[in-house]
């Protein structure tokens, strides 16, 4: 029985060894803690991902996770995603090039979302794309701009693959 | 409604607030609790009997979300790290799978999908990846939300939930379990669900009319011949309603077929009124799961045939 | 300005300036600031969903640990604490009574979340229950009880010839609008048949995914505000009024905005805000949760009835329309959203006669108010299905009533208004030919078609624009149209980029700042290209004159003989480079050129509004759709729709516009609406309110525009932002109709109102 926990988790990457509240969920330590404010919180529900980021490579919405439950895990946010601010992510690459965003709000979440989709099924057929863009709201775009740059960065990475 | 109260309160089994607090369901509102970690079932269960306040939690979603609404936790028991709770194993007559796994883990998993298939398609289709990547089978069961699917497969399925507590272990159907009366302790844990070993098992599931009405149906099909054909009906109920189909033996694709309004009318005859709310009135409902469980079996009756 | 056929930047595809940071998560939106030693706030809301408040007591509270102020209607003494727009009746805390379940009753500020949520709780408020007025039946029924016992404040503006507009004309009756073309007593002789139909339209709350969110921070009087409104400006002049303090003491920062629909135009809780901070001597952040961003604002849901006179020809003769807008507990912006709702009614055709009245009703309600569409949703909703079902009616086809009815280009709107600036024919037939809508099909499909019209640019609308250029030829673009996702800071700097002749990646989009930015009304009516993008093509005439000038005096040449390029300029033969003329002009040291431009519509009372439309906003829409004649459901096999960008400024993000305002737009048609039962709200949080998902696409989509040339923009351009939202649902119960004889004149159209609508239909036969 603990009022605190220690945990240890990997942040895009790089080791952290904290003690935290129980009650505190993942979003909070991300954003409230480390500063990473690019996982945005919106229903606080777990409905519409926003603050989806990836743990061991799922996507999980940071709102309805206690960071606890992340203990010894490997967490990707979206500030993790570029190697450098000029090299982008090809997901992310392709969401400017299909203008796969308005107000952005929801980018952050989707672009994770999409990421472990990619990661799992490089060529994912269109039923599979939309459950999946599915799992997240965006209520700006209608959708097919998002599910366009999500081909377009299935093709860039197996064309990088295949290079 | 048998809400399991006693595995996850709800509410008023905390002290309210002195003022209602109108529209703050927040995060910021999770209450500071002691966190217990069991590496046992029997370990949580003893942790139970000794907090009986405490609240059990395997994936979380619905404990986390519940917990916005400034309910009162002081402890909370978490069921992630039992690895019995995790497991899927072959068991007597068929596969156990741990009330820990999540529905990924039931859709993917090889065991599941050799036993029976039809199964783990249907799970393969419930809410959406990411909640499936979360989301365990007993959190969907024990939460007992009307809008969930679980528990309507597993009666489909005619699965066993085994629970265990302070007496030891208690087998039940999710009819039994959902039905008032099942004589179960406060300490109770969800361990694991017994899914028949049943690789002929079809399943035709419609959820085309989520919230309202779902229906899902499964038989066995062999040689030809469909038999032990199961209907449970989710969304229309505050819990599924399931029942088995009379058949008076197995039967072929083209009686089933020529058969399937006379089957569905017989079915539906003991059909308890469904609820009105805002989604649909209960005759619509009522309506729509006659005519879901007609062609569910008349797709049944075409699969058989193909 | 003359408009070159061909251009460098506008129309081409750019990287958007907001890109890359958003899609690395580095955009900054208010809900990502903080400041040091900032307080939370919190609210209490009314249980409840009419009361009067008989006492509160917050001495509990006070003593919490962690607290720094409570603040109830007593706090507001000495202010002027009513909010609205055109009429002013929303406190900034309940004053002697409580109107909605979730009216804001009392805040809390603490150090911490916890506390304030633990000081809530200890708020004993002593409320004496009222009966709820919840629906816009209740609200009209004889006796029914008042929401306010008292006149609010009018601030309505004048209208013009044909139009009025009247404060509280009645019990719970916040607004009237009426219009008047024609006579029409005299036009019903000239009718061959008259039909009268009455259409429900439903509501939706805005859903952006950034919740409400304002801090700020007080120094000495004046005060510091973040907020995620679109209206930096609007926002500036209430917190000067309410707190009687002088524009210069107020200083608003916009960030980019996390959507808003409607939802985050005109004053919300910035003055609680303030009031906090004032109160504490302290900067203060309020957030709202999602559940609570559900009782901030909500669309007007609305009975409309229509009474349409036609000729035998099957020419439209005159229309006499009711129509009643639920506004919720308070104004907001319901009076405008009732104008533009009466006004839009008649849609883009001829007519010779109207009669409109409109009203605006206090419900107890959630606040109704700005909507994607503002009014014209409702509007066309009713319009369109009505002419759809007059066609049948007649045994005609819908599409050619429509075209024989249509307005052309240069037509007056209603005799009285700017002329049509879209070809609404063109673009007609080709949301037709795109879904085909002369395809044979088999039995239980259907195809509709349906316009949507609104007027776009606002209420005579100002606003101004500077663009600053540097020693080295990099450009801010200063605007108040705030970047609400919609694009406009990419398509400011595309027009300035074109207009100065220089790499668009050379300019950027300056944050707002009330002290900075120069002055805009706020980013509304789909106005950020026309007004906005105006000032900016201004300014930026401007300070290319300033520019050729100085290298003119530099090159003792007349300026007439320069040629802007790329930070050069050539004369003649000869190019030379700006940037040392200029570094050698201002002493070796950088210095800019500002220019500064202006665009305002002029107020003129010879139209029914206040001012002559700005330009007219198409949107064309089809849908085809298959019907399940033993369930009611239905499936959008087909989804066209399109509109009239002028001249398209930038294709992604009109497109990005076209389909997002459709896919609401069929959320709301098919499924998607705030729902009120005998207790009240039920749809309360995102798990029990369906919006559309990637899921419900349907099979084929299509956003599609046309570039009429005739918008007054720069470059022709119109805005587009609002336009297909507007004919969704009609296009959907006309396609309903086409494939099983069915009509549905209440939204959502759901499978079991077909059903029981085809059970009739079985009956009657």
């Amino acid at each position: 029985m603990t009022e605190t926990c220690a945990i240890a988790l990997t942040i895009n990457g790089r080791e952290h060894r904290l003690s935290v509240a129980p009650s505190l969920t993942l979003a909070d330590l991300l954003r409230d803690q480390l500063g990473l404010t690019g996982t945005k919180v919106s229903c606080d529900q777990s409905v519409c991902g926003a603050c989806t980021v990836l743990i061991d490579g799922r996507p999980v919405a940071a709102c309805t996770e206690f960071a606890f439950q992340a203990d010894g895990r490997s967490i990707t946010t979206i500030e993790g995603l570029a190697k450098t601010p000029a090299e982008l992510h090809p997901i992310q690459a392709a969401f400017i090039e299909a203008s796969a965003f308005q107000c952005g709000f929801c980018t952050s979440g989707m672009i994770l979302l999409l990421k472990s989709l990619l990661d799992r099924n490089p060529d994912p057929d269109e039923a599979t794309l939309r459950e999946w863009v599915s799992c997240n709201i965006c209520r700006c775009t209608g959708y097919e701009v998002i599910l366009d740059a999500a081909r377009l960065a299935a093709k860039a990475q197996r064309t990088a693959a295949a290079s | 409604m048998g809400v399991k109260a006693n595995v996850l309160p709800v509410a008023e089994a905390a002290t309210p607030p002195a003022a209602e607090l109108v529209g703050l369901r927040t995060r910021a509102r999770i209450p500071r609790f002691r966190l217990h970690v069991p590496a046992t079932a029997a370990e949580a269960v003893a942790l139970k009997l000794r907090h009986p306040l405490a609240w059990y939690m395997a994936g979380g979603i619905d404990v986390v979300n519940r917990m916005k609404t400034g309910v009162a936790v002081d402890d909370l028991i978490y069921l992630a790290k039992i690895p019995s709770l995790k497991s899927i194993a072959a068991a007597e007559g068929g596969i156990a799978i741990g009330s820990g796994a999540t529905h990924d883990e039931v859709a993917t998993s090889p065991l599941v999908k050799d036993g029976c298939g039809g199964l783990a398609a249907v799970w393969a289709r419930i809410a959406n990846p990411r909640i499936r990547f979360k989301g365990t089978v007993g959190g969907n069961i024990m939460a007992a939300e009307p809008g969930y699917e679980a528990a309507a497969l597993l009666a489909a399925a005619d699965a066993r939930l085994r629970f265990v507590g302070a007496a030891g272990a208690t087998s039940l159907s999710v009819d039994q379990y959902l039905g008032a009366g099942h004589g179960l302790g406060p300490e109770t844990l969800l361990d694991s669900i017994l899914i028949l070993a049943a690789p002929e098992r079809r399943f035709i599931y419609d959820r085309t009319l989520k919230g309202i009405a779902g229906v899902v149906l499964s038989a066995i099909v062999s040689k030809g011949r469909a038999h032990d054909v199961r209907v449970a009906v989710s969304w229309a109920y505050p819990r599924p309603w399931t029942k088995p189909i009379k058949l008076s033996g197995p039967i072929d694709a083209s009686g089933l077929d020529a058969s399937a309004a006379e089957l569905t009318a017989a079915w539906c005859a003991d059909l308890p009124p469904p609820v009105s709310d805002h989604l649909a009135s209960g005759a619509y409902r009522r309506r729509m799961i006659e005519v879901k469980l007609r062609r569910g079996l008349q797709a049944l009756a075409k699969g058989m045939s193909t | 300005m003359s408009i070159p056929n061909r251009l460098r930047v506008v129309g081409e595809k750019v990287a958007a300036v907001d890109g890359h940071a958003k899609v690395t998560g580095a955009a900054t939106f208010t809900f990502d600031r903080s400041l040091p030693g900032m307080l939370h706030i919190k609210l209490l809301r009314s249980p409840h969903h009419h009361a009067r408040i008989r006492a509160i007591d917050t001495s509990a509270a006070e003593r919490m640990p962690g607290v720094r102020a409570v603040a109830t209607a007593r706090d507001l003494a000495g202010l002027t604490p009513i909010y609205g727009v055109r009429i002013k009746d929303q406190p900034v805390l309940a004053i002697e009574k409580v109107r909605y379940r979730g009216d804001v009753v009392a805040a809390v500020a603490a150090t911490d979340e916890a506390a304030a949520f633990a000081a809530l709780g200890r708020i004993a408020v002593d409320y004496e229950v009222l009966p709820a007025v919840m629906t816009i039946d209740d609200a009209m029924a004889p006796g029914a009880p008042l929401l306010f016992d008292k006149p609010s404040i009018n601030a309505l503006r004048p209208h013009g010839t044909g139009g009025e507009g009247i404060a509280e004309p009645g019990p719970n009756l916040l607004y009237q609008f009426n219009h008047d073309v024609g006579d029409i007593d005299a036009a019903w002789a000239q009718c061959a048949h008259v039909f009268e139909d009455t259409f429900e339209f439903s509501r939706m709350t805005p859903f952006q995914m950034e919740p409400f969110v304002a801090l700020a921070r007080p120094e000495g009087d004046a005060i510091e505000l973040w907020t995620c409104s679109q209206d930096p400006f609007l926002i500036r002049q209430d917190v000067a009024n309410i707190f009687g303090l002088s524009d210069h003491q107020v200083r608003v920062h916009a960030s980019f905005v996390g959507g808003g629909y409607g939802g985050k135009s005109f004053c919300k809780l910035e003055p609680l805000v303030v009031l906090m901070a004032r109160m504490t001597g302290r900067p203060v952040r309020l957030c709202l949760t999602f559940d609570e961003n559900i009782l901030l604002l909500s669309q007007h849901a609305a009975r409309l009835t229509l009474k349409t006179g036609v000729a035998a020809d099957g020419r439209f003769v005159c229309r006499d329309s009711r129509l009643y807008l639920d506004g919720g507990a308070y104004s907001d912006a319901s009076a405008l959203v009732t104008d533009k709702t009466g006004y839009r009614l008649p849609g883009p055709y001829r007519w010779t006669a109207v009669r409109t009245r409109a009203f605006s009703v206090r419900t107890t309600t959630v606040p109704a108010g700005s909507f994607r569409g503002f009014g014209g949703t409702q509007a066309n909703y009713a319009c369109e299905s009505q002419i759809d079902m007059i066609a049948r009616r007649m045994g005609q086809d819908p599409l050619e009533v429509r075209l024989k009815n249509l307005l052309k280009v240069g037509d007056p709107y209603l005799q009285a208004d700017a002329p049509m600036d879209s070809d609404f024919a063109a673009g007609l037939r080709s949301a037709a030919t795109r879904v085909g809508y002369e395809r044979s099909r088999p039995p239980r499909r259907g195809v509709g078609l349906a316009i949507g019209f609104k007027d776009g640019g606002g209420e005579a609308r100002a606003a101004r624009a500077a663009v600053k250029i540097t020693v080295t030829g990099r450009v801010v673009v200063q605007g108040g149209t705030a970047e609400i996702g919609q694009g406009a800071s990419t398509a400011l700097c595309q027009v300035a980029a074109e207009m100065l002749n220089v790499p668009f990646e050379w300019v950027k989009y300056g944050e707002i700042d009330t002290d900075v930015t120069p002055y805009d009304q706020g980013t509304h009516a789909s106005s950020g290209m026309t007004v906005t993008g105006t000032a900016v093509a201004r300014a930026c005439e401007d300070v290319r004159g300033q520019i050729l000038a100085f290298a003119a005096e530099k090159l003792s040449c007349d300026p007439g003989e320069l040629h802007l390029e790329n930070w050069t300029v050539r004369h003649g033969n000869t190019v030379h480079k700006l940037q040392p003329l200029a570094i050698e002009y201002f002493g070796g040291y950088g210095c800019e050129f500002v220019g500064r431009g202006f665009f305002k519509v002029n107020e003129d009372l010879s139209t029914p509004l206040n001012a002559k439309r700005l330009f007219w906003m198409p949107a064309w829409t089809g849908i085809e759709v298959e019907v399940d004649e033993e369930t009611g459901q239905y499936e959008v096999l087909n989804f066209v729709c399109g509109t009239d960008a002028g001249r398209i400024i930038n294709a992604a993000a009109a497109r990005g516009q076209v389909e997002g305002g459709a896919l609401q737009g069929l959320g709301q048609a098919m499924f998607e609406r705030l729902i009120y039962g005998p207790d009240g709200l039920i749809t309360t949080s995102p798990l029990t309110y369906r919006l559309p998902l990637a899921a419900d696409l349907p099979k084929h989509f299509e956003g599609f525009l046309e570039e009429h040339g005739m918008g007054p923009g720069p470059f022709g351009s119109k805005g587009i932002g609002e336009s297909s939202i507007l004919g969704v649902a009609a296009a959907l119960a006309n396609a309903i109709e086409d494939a099983i004889g069915v009509r549905i004149t209440d939204l959502p159209i759901t499978p079991e109102k077909i059903l029981t609508a085809l059970d009739a239909k079985r009956r009657a036969a």
